[in-house]
């Protein structure tokens, strides 16, 4: 998994709580949807028909976030992950990892998505071992983008409300 | 059929844990005469078994480690150690274990009950129905019907099982009725009312039968009414005695362990079967929370018998000595675990013991002819006890005591470091299993005390948040329930496992880790086999001397009830409930 593609883990790792419907006042939504493209976020996230699979889905995170909360996921990401958007990474027996969002695990499995966005599943019998990654999926855009662009991307965040 | 010179390598044996052999040689010797009784016998012991005059005397249960075939009590036996004698599973050749047949009730709860087998027939219980098969093959024979009104259900459905004297079978419902049934045909002896629902009773118990008594008690689902271990004549359905777990009248000097006219609604109930010690006549059972569960503030003292175990004299019903696990509980703290009574040497002396691992996150050890507290550790992580004074009493943390308003954090949560999950122990190994819930920790909600009301509930619970407010997850209190989803949770957010505990000292000597907590029960036989599983779905067979997985098959649904082997026609079989369907497993033909 490299870097880029977990880059809006994070912004989906909010939790699910009913959001006020209220967005970010100076953003403009337009510019946001061109910078979600153009930062690689769809490397991770979908939107509708486009993006990955692999992160959360975000097509309806304006439902679900107050624009603060998706700022704050923005800027500092590892504050709130929730559990269903950890990850994983499996070690295999040669020594090689393979890494994804995971789906589910017991006593004898482990179920994840992988970066090309295939269901897997390994039996913990024929692996070396496999660790839930809970913080570091997402850096903080603090600095790297500046704060009227961050407020575009929560426009355009918070506009988005599914397909209804 | 040979059967005193079988039985005879248990009599050898019989000074030692309730008579199994205990060393290879007599298992060995064990394990070739029961393949000659088998071989030999046993078929047609099945064929003649409809004639039998009466087919599970008091004389049989006492004795029923030296029948394994059957499985004739809900702990296998008056010990309760869940262990079999059994041995044509091995550890070699566990892995080849295939399904042999499925039954499944009508009823869609989680089946909890740990079927008995006697003579080649399986008899179990779901919801509204009881039933007899054919242990081999799954095949009804008949099927009981009793319609347990579904408003007396106040929290689910689930049945722990029947017991069997002579020929017949007893059933407990969920609405208060005990019944008695043919073993044979099915039809009802006699069904007498022996609680009143509508009074914030159930009946949801396995019975244990002791010579002519059926012995079971009532439960209140945080509803306040008074419970009681009572014995009824097995014939008749007539109460011989009964034993009050709270206090029924100011007058009983127990009565002053609850302050003010807080014993009025104690609860106290009983919802798991107990043991017996037919060497001193004594009876144990297992006592749940003291009401209101969440909050104490207006019952301060200990709220005897809430919390304990209880020894009674089995033919009056008269108490020879209780010990108290948690006094005046309020993280819901149920002692309804199922007294595991072994016979081992304790600071190389012989002892007569009772093994407990409570749902409060402690391993106890104590002598079951006096109650004297012999140990009591943590076999997972706890924050509520910071020490036991001489006399085995538990020091509280000043943190949690008195409990504060809102939702404390506490280790274990209210689930508990186990629960009513049937443990087992294995006079082979000398290690007691338990199936185990670690560094599970939650807030405990306490909320203001209802006014009482017959039949309605009487927790002192926070009240349940919606599940936005909580964070994406429904909670009581400060919140967080049991925390994140299992498909997610890390094992440092809480995890099942079934604990391998050494009764000398109560440490781990080995886990079988699992992602999710479990409710399943544990099976131990004296080829070293562990059968247990949870509510990941998964049935495993371990290697009881360290935990090593040999088998698993995974049946789509919780296991919750005590897994059970038995024989029929030479062939030993295991059969687990998982959801609401019964499976039996054995090695191919």
């Amino acid at each position: 998994m490299n870097f880029r593609m977990v880059t809006l883990a994070g912004v989906a790792g909010l939790v699910a709580m009913a959001a006020a419907p209220l967005f970010a006042q100076s953003g403009d939504g337009a510019k946001g949807k061109e910078l979600v493209s153009s930062t690689g976020c769809l490397n991770c996230h979908r939107i509708g028909d486009t993006g990955s699979r692999m992160g959360p889905n975000l097509s309806d995170i304006g439902d679900r976030r107050t624009p603060e909360r998706l700022q704050s996921a923005i800027v500092t990401p590892d504050e709130e992950v929730l559990p269903e958007n950890r990850f994983v990474s499996v070690e295999l027996k040669d020594g090689t990892t393979v890494r994804g969002r995971l789906l589910n695990h017991d006593a004898m499995s482990v179920q994840l998505i992988d970066a090309k966005e295939q269901l897997r599943s390994f039996q913990t019998a024929n692996i070396r071992g496999y660790t839930i990654l809970t913080k570091g999926l997402m850096p903080s855009f603090q600095g790297k983008l500046s704060a009227q662009q961050i407020s575009d991307i929560v426009a355009y965040l918070g506009s988005l409300k599914g397909s209804q | 059929m040979n059967v005193k010179r079988v039985c005879g390598v248990c009599r050898d044996a019989a000074t030692y844990s309730f008579g199994f052999p205990h060393n290879n040689q007599q298992i060995r010797n064990f394990g070739m005469h029961l393949r000659k009784l088998t071989a030999r016998a046993l078929m047609p012991l099945v064929m003649a078994a409809a004639s039998l005059p009466a087919q599970v005397t008091y004389d049989r249960i006492l004795n029923a480690s030296q029948e394994p075939q059957n499985w004739l009590t809900y702990g296998g036996g008056y010990s309760s150690m869940r262990y079999s004698m059994l041995t044509q599973l091995n550890r070699n050749n566990a892995r080849d274990l295939k399904l042999k047949w499925v039954w499944h009730p009508k009823y869609l709860e989680k089946m909890e009950a740990t079927p008995i087998v006697v003579n080649g027939v399986l008899y179990t219980v779901q919801n509204s129905e009881a039933v007899a098969m054919d242990a081999a093959t799954g095949r009804i024979f008949w099927t009981f019907r009793y319609a347990v009104p579904p408003e007396s259900n106040q929290y689910v459905m689930v049945v722990k099982g029947l017991a069997i004297s002579g020929d017949s079978l007893f059933w407990a419902t969920y609405d208060g009725h005990l019944i008695s049934i043919d073993a044979k045909t099915g039809i009802a002896n006699w069904n007498k009312v022996v609680v009143d629902w509508h009074k914030g009773y159930q009946l949801n118990v396995a019975p244990l039968v002791v010579k002519d008594k059926v012995i079971l008690g009532p439960a209140t689902n945080e509803e306040g009414s008074n419970c009681w271990v009572a014995a009824y004549d097995v014939k008749t359905g007539k109460e011989i005695w009964r034993f009050y777990t709270a206090p029924m009248s100011a007058d009983e000097a127990i009565s002053k362990t609850w302050a003010g006219e807080s014993w009025k609604h104690g609860g106290s109930p009983i919802w798991v079967t107990g043991s017996y010690d037919p060497e001193t006549n004594t009876t144990f059972w297992g006592t749940g929370n003291p009401n209101a569960g969440w909050n104490g503030d207006n019952r301060a003292g200990d709220n005897l018998y809430s919390d304990c175990v209880v020894a009674l004299d089995a033919d009056t019903g008269k108490l020879k000595w209780h010990y108290q696990f948690t006094p005046h509980d309020e993280f819901d703290w149920d002692s309804v675990q199922v007294p595991v009574l072994a016979d081992i040497q304790w600071k190389g002396q012989p002892r007569k013991v009772m093994l407990w691992a409570n749902r409060n996150g402690f391993f106890y050890v104590l002598d079951r002819t006096t109650g004297q507290f012999l140990l009591g550790k943590a076999f997972v992580k706890q924050n509520w006890n910071v020490g036991f004074d001489e006399a085995g009493r538990p020091i509280k943390s000043p943190a949690l005591n008195p409990k504060p308003m809102g939702g404390p954090y506490v280790e274990p949560g209210t689930q508990g470091g186990t629960n009513w999950y049937s443990p087992s122990f294995s006079p082979h190994t000398g290690l007691f299993y338990v199936s185990t819930w670690d560094n599970y920790g939650a807030p405990s909600g306490k909320g203001d005390i209802q006014v009482w009301k017959e039949g309605g509930k009487y927790s002192g619970n926070a009240p349940r948040r919606p599940a936005a407010a909580a964070g994406g997850r429904g909670g009581r209190g400060g919140g967080g329930g049991r925390g994140p989803a299992v498909a997610y949770r890390t094992e440092e957010e809480g995890y099942g496992a079934v604990r391998a505990i050494d009764p000398q000292t109560g440490e781990k000597k080995w886990d079988f880790k699992m992602v999710d907590y479990t409710e399943s029960g544990v099976l131990t036989t004296a080829s070293d086999l562990l059968f247990s599983g949870g509510k990941e779905g998964n049935f495993f067979a371990l290697d009881a001397r360290n935990g090593q997985l040999l088998w698993n098959t995974n049946l789509g649904g919780t296991v919750a009830g005590g897994p059970i082997t038995y024989e029929v026609n030479g062939r030993q079989y295991v059969a687990v409930a998982a959801d609401s369907a019964l499976y039996g497993f054995a090695l191919p033909d």
